[in-house]
């Protein structure tokens, strides 16, 4: 598993630095040298569910050294502990890990509540960043972090790993390309048929450990999940939206959240386009998806899927245009009994990357930020694509809450 | 009509095109509206529903297309016949290998138990069914080409799914448009020069085969028999309709009887390819 891993870092690198991606996805280039592996010394912040997970993909990245962690949260400390194995300090409170810890970066993966102050004090300490999505929990820490990155001069990476999965970045190129014309509207849902909790082994820990289910703490559906869609929308867009409306409620899960189990939201941007997005957890038969859609087609990008509105050409007559291009009078084969074109309502779509591609870019996420750390390169285009997701997914949330419409707030630093 | 119209307007501009492809566009939609058996709604489809039960006035166009009909039902000697479809849909939900057609849909199929009188049409025998696949191409077709011509366009290609293709005038680089139909065994395929003039081919293939399974979809009205196995013919003729009646009757008909009729009528070139 390790060294398939790596092995597809690797070819993923050789695709990018081979311009398989499009030559706006700047932020890949990091990938491309092979430079010598200086040890990149990192810090974990958070090492619950998702944070074990970053633990485990940055143990795969070459050069990596987990010298430190943290997390106020027995099992969780154990785990990790057992995990990094006894040359790494653990803690309880991050303060002390950053000024006890000669490192190059942190990797924060804590509830969304505490993500500002965490990596406020990290960038302050002169430390590189890694914080998962959702940026932060209102506009003012969101534009605080975007400040502090920019203050110190240090790298800040949201976790918003579809600007490194291959499916997403081909599915760019294509819509980049023209393929389905001019992007008219974005179609984005993320169903799922669960309560959302995670086991709690005593009732006080219950807010704790289902943090995302109270508003304290967590948007809940559109801070955890729709932050990715619209960190794409925005991205496909190139542009933020100028203001939402949306509605939600708890219809399912009456079992004290405080959280909505069902999100409906219609997002417009300045250029008359809309993003048009719902999420709930009491459904999963239409799964997550985001559908482009344009006059010439769509492409569904959560698995790199195209499909044309028109038919192509019959062979026969490209072949004739190709002469008439290159001024040459030859026969070509047109003829023939009915040639059936595929029905394009019927159109199964066609598969843009040439091999079936499993990662959700995560991996990739975790190798570029590493090497990104080690060669002290800065993309401040990236750290955007996560402040405006964050934002707009505050607007979003902010507009169910009031049951009005929102609008891009005024005086942010973006 | 279940195709597509592939056009190749050699050196003409953008918006011009577009306005002519539009133009095009509508025609289509009309004539489909019209002729298809494929909309319950369509003018044709009306006739289907109503022409057994009584006489059903025409309008002028329609009169036009039903007076062709029969004059294209003499001159192929029958091997052209619009009224197949029962006998098509039997052997589509069958198989090639079903049993005898039952009679009472033997007995409805053949253009001789329609009567045209004047502008008025009826069916003789209860279940007759009209399709005018192997007529209706020919005429958009047709269709097309006044539109082209009236808008002063002197060389295009167009193409309906390959199965149909006119050559107006000439390739920008040669001196008419050069057009090959694949068969099997045969690099080269069989070639045809086109200047203002239709090819159209008729057959089984693979390609329609997805379509129509293995029993293939065009009716010898001889046999009542569909024509398995692969094998095309393809006719040129100044007219469409006449290109797509002709290649359509001499498949149905056979290589016998295919090679019989195509020597009444020596305006016609035929290339063919039977298995």
């Amino acid at each position: 598993m390790e060294t398939d891993r790596r092995d597809f870092i690797r070819t993923f690198s050789a695709l990018a630095a081979a311009g398989v991606f499009s030559a706006r996805m700047p932020w890949l280039s990091g990938l491309y040298a092979q430079e010598a592996l200086r040890k990149v010394k990192l810090g974990m912040i958070g090492v619950g569910s998702r944070g074990s997970l970053l633990l485990t993909l940055l143990q795969e990245v070459p050069g990596v050294e987990i010298t430190c962690f943290c997390d106020d949260y027995e099992p969780n400390f154990d785990r990790a502990q057992q995990m990094i194995g006894a040359g790494a300090t653990g803690y309880t409170d991050y303060r002390k890990m950053l000024d006890q810890e000669q490192i190059d970066g942190v990797v924060i993966a804590t509830p969304l509540d505490l993500h500002a102050r965490m990596t406020i004090d990290a960038l302050d300490a002169g430390l590189h960043v890694f914080c998962e999505k959702a940026m932060a929990k209102t506009y003012e820490e969101c534009d605080l972090m975007l400040q502090a990155h920019r203050r110190n001069n240090k790298i800040l990476y949201i976790g918003h790993q579809r600007l490194f999965s291959a499916r997403t970045l081909k599915g760019i190129k294509e819509i980049e390309r023209g393929s389905i014309g001019d992007v008219t509207q974005i179609r984005a849902y993320w169903h799922r048929n669960n309560d959302w909790r995670r086991p709690v082994p005593s009732p006080e820990l219950e807010r704790r450990i289902n943090w995302r289910l109270y508003r304290e703490y967590s948007c809940g559906l559109m801070t955890e999940l729709a932050s990715h869609h619209l960190q794409v929308a925005n991205w496909i867009l190139r542009e933020n939206p100028d203001y939402v409306w949306g509605s939600g409620s708890i219809n399912h899960w009456k079992d004290g959240r405080e959280v909505y189990d069902n999100v409906n939201l219609v997002y417009h941007y300045p250029s008359g386009t809309h993003v048009v997005y719902d999420s709930l957890i009491s459904n999963k038969k239409y799964g997550m998806q985001i559908e482009v859609q344009g006059p010439l087609g769509t492409i569904e990008l959560e698995t790199a899927y195209i499909f044309k509105e028109f038919p192509e050409p019959a062979p026969g007559i490209l072949q004739l245009l190709n002469n008439i291009e290159k001024q040459v009078f030859d026969v070509v084969p047109v003829g023939g009994p009915t040639w059936v074109p595929e029905d394009p309502s019927e159109d199964r779509g066609t598969y843009l990357l040439e091999r079936i591609i499993k990662s959700d870019g995560t991996d990739i996420q975790m190798a570029s930020f590493v090497s990104d750390v080690r060669n002290n390169r800065l993309d401040p285009w990236l750290t955007e694509q996560g402040y405006s997701s964050g934002i707009a997914t505050l607007m979003g949330y902010e507009s169910m809450l009031s049951n009005r419409i929102v609008t891009w707030p005024e005086g942010l630093s973006l | 009509m279940g195709t597509v119209m592939d056009l190749v307007l050699p050196g003409s501009q953008d918006a011009y095109a577009d306005l002519l492809v539009k133009e095009m566009r509508a025609e289509l939609g009309r004539i489909e509206q019209r002729l298809s058996v494929y909309r319950p709604d369509s003018d044709i489809s009306v006739i289907n529903r109503a022409a057994s039960k009584g006489m059903v006035t025409l309008d002028r166009e329609m009169a036009g297309i039903f007076n062709e009909l029969f004059l294209f039902h003499q001159e192929t000697r029958g091997f052209f016949d619009v009224t197949m479809k029962p006998v098509l849909d039997f052997f589509l939900e069958h198989g090639a290998a079903a049993g005898a057609v039952p009679d009472h849909i033997t007995g409805a199929a053949g253009m001789e138990h329609l009567r045209l009188e004047g502008d008025r049409i009826r069916f003789m025998k209860k279940g007759m069914q009209i399709d005018l696949g192997g007529y209706g191409k020919g005429y958009a077709m047709r269709k097309i080409l006044e539109i082209m011509t009236s808008k002063g366009v002197e060389n295009a290609l167009i193409s309906f799914g390959g199965s149909l293709v006119y050559g107006l005038g000439s390739h920008p680089y040669g001196n008419s448009w050069k057009i090959s139909v694949p068969v099997p065994g045969n690099s080269d395929g069989l070639t045809f020069e086109l200047k203002d003039e239709t090819l159209s081919t008729s057959g089984n293939s693979l390609n329609n085969r997805k379509k129509f399974g293995n029993s293939g979809h065009i009716v010898n009205p001889e046999t009542l028999r569909t024509r398995e196995g692969n094998g095309l013919v393809s006719v040129t003729a100044t007219d469409p309709v006449r290109a797509e009646v002709f290649s359509t009757a001499l498949f149905s008909a056979g290589r016998q009887r295919a090679m019989e009729l195509a020597r009444l009528h020596p305006d016609l070139k035929v290339g063919c390819f039977f298995v």
